[in-house]
């Protein structure tokens, strides 16, 4: 079927077509939907080796 | 469709949601909680400085737990770090006649949490067929008001002895619960975003209940591992049911998320799960998202932390640069 769609003459511009290499796929935007409703017990977020803060005075503890 | 292991930018997916997800709760709960908040973790510095507790061991509420009964060579190690349960393992310690010296509790959900210190109000909750499912602490799966009237007792009979390492972000009703019991409260916040943001959780938290803030890894465990580390300054720590997954052959029926993986992949469900092999078990295992998450964040605290991490869970997932892997026995044989 494909060789009788063939075309048989030039577009006037070059037809490029987008590089979807970092595009996400359906399924990865699926799992990335998913993700969204499935939260821990507790946020977490680790900044410069700091695992105690103690507030604004500024002492930091490791 | 399988799930491949997460990357970062799935990972920090999860931690939005959790952020969303629990910090305007939690800090909701730390205003309720601040006729309660006399003592912080801080306070614990004079008696639990470095030297003083050298080894801790951190009893999670994993799976292996149960399957591996730890509680009987740490008695008769007369290992003598600090034990510091997470709420979730505090009724099997007790049970077993293991008294942690601290127990860690930090979820802020309205009414699971207080399961696992006896609810007295059991009576008058909804329904909620989570205690029936969960394999954190299996005793509750049945005979659920007989098993917690049993947890009541065992916690009022121990209270005394055991320190709360209680985030404001918990319900109230844990507070009354451990106050009700005979438990110290030591209060820290959880570092829930970046502090040097002005509007932060993390700055509000603070303001509001002049607590420090720590790290919590995303759940109870990891808190009790930070808390070992940065306040009771254990150089040697060791882990125990910190599975983060699911041992071959579990129903998915049985696992943390079943019913959001059923709402989201439908009769796919299993299929969303990611297996592991673990190569010091020669098994795979096999976890959900968020579970994923969390061993990642723990890998990487560790890899951070100058002290050293044993994984002597004897199953799960965690291992990986940071983590030595041993057996129970060989920590206890080296610390005790």
């Amino acid at each position: 079927m494909p060789k009788y769609l063939k075309g048989n003459y030039r577009l006037p511009k070059k037809v490029t077509t987008k590089d979807n290499k970092s595009q996400p796929t359906i399924e990865q935007k699926f799992e990335q939907e998913s993700l969204r409703k499935l939260g821990g017990s507790i946020a977490f977020v680790m900044k410069s080796k700091t695992f105690v803060w103690k507030g604004d005075e500024g002492e930091k503890t490791d | 469709m399988r799930v491949k292991r997460l990357t970062k930018t799935q990972l920090d997916i999860i931690a939005r949601q959790t952020l969303e997800k629990t910090a305007e709760a939690g800090l909701q709960n730390a205003r309720k909680n601040l006729p309660y908040i006399k003592k912080t973790i801080l306070d614990l510095t004079p008696e639990a400085g470095p030297g003083v507790t050298d080894a801790a061991i951190i009893v999670s509420a994993g799976p292996s737990l149960h399957r591996k009964q730890p509680t009987r060579a740490i008695l008769t190690s007369k290992f003598k770090g600090a034990v510091v349960a997470v709420d979730g393992s505090l009724g099997y310690c007790l049970r077993n006649g293991l008294v942690p010296d601290y127990v860690v509790t930090v979820d802020p959900h309205a009414t699971r949490i207080i399961r696992w210190f006896g609810d007295t109000k059991l009576a008058h909750r909804e329904a909620d067929d989570y205690f029936q499912r969960q394999d954190l602490d299996p005793a509750l799966n049945r005979e659920e008001a007989a098993r917690n009237q049993e947890l009541i007792e065992l916690v009022n009979r121990h209270g005394r002895s055991i320190k709360v390492i209680i985030s404001t972000s918990v319900s109230e009703e844990i507070a009354l619960r451990c106050l009700e019991a005979g438990m110290e409260l030591y209060w820290w916040n959880p570092l829930y975003d970046d502090y040097d943001k002005p509007k932060s959780y993390s700055q509000q938290a603070y303001k509001l209940t002049k607590a420090p803030c720590m790290v919590t890894g995303g759940n109870c465990g990891t808190s009790a591992w930070v808390f070992a580390h940065a306040i009771l300054h254990s150089k040697q720590t060791a882990l125990l049911g910190m599975d983060l997954s699911y041992p071959p052959g579990t129903s998915i029926q049985n696992t943390q998320y079943y019913k959001e993986m059923v709402e989201l992949f439908g009769d796919r469900a299993e299929e969303a799960f990611i297996r592991i092999y673990n190569p010091y078990l020669k098994q795979t295992w096999f976890t959900d998202p968020t579970y994923y998450w969390y061993r990642q964040s723990l890998l990487e605290l560790a890899r951070q932390a100058d002290c050293s991490t044993y994984n002597c869970t004897e199953g799960g997932i965690l291992f990986g640069k940071g983590i030595k892997f041993i057996p129970l026995k060989d920590f206890l044989n080296k610390f005790s």
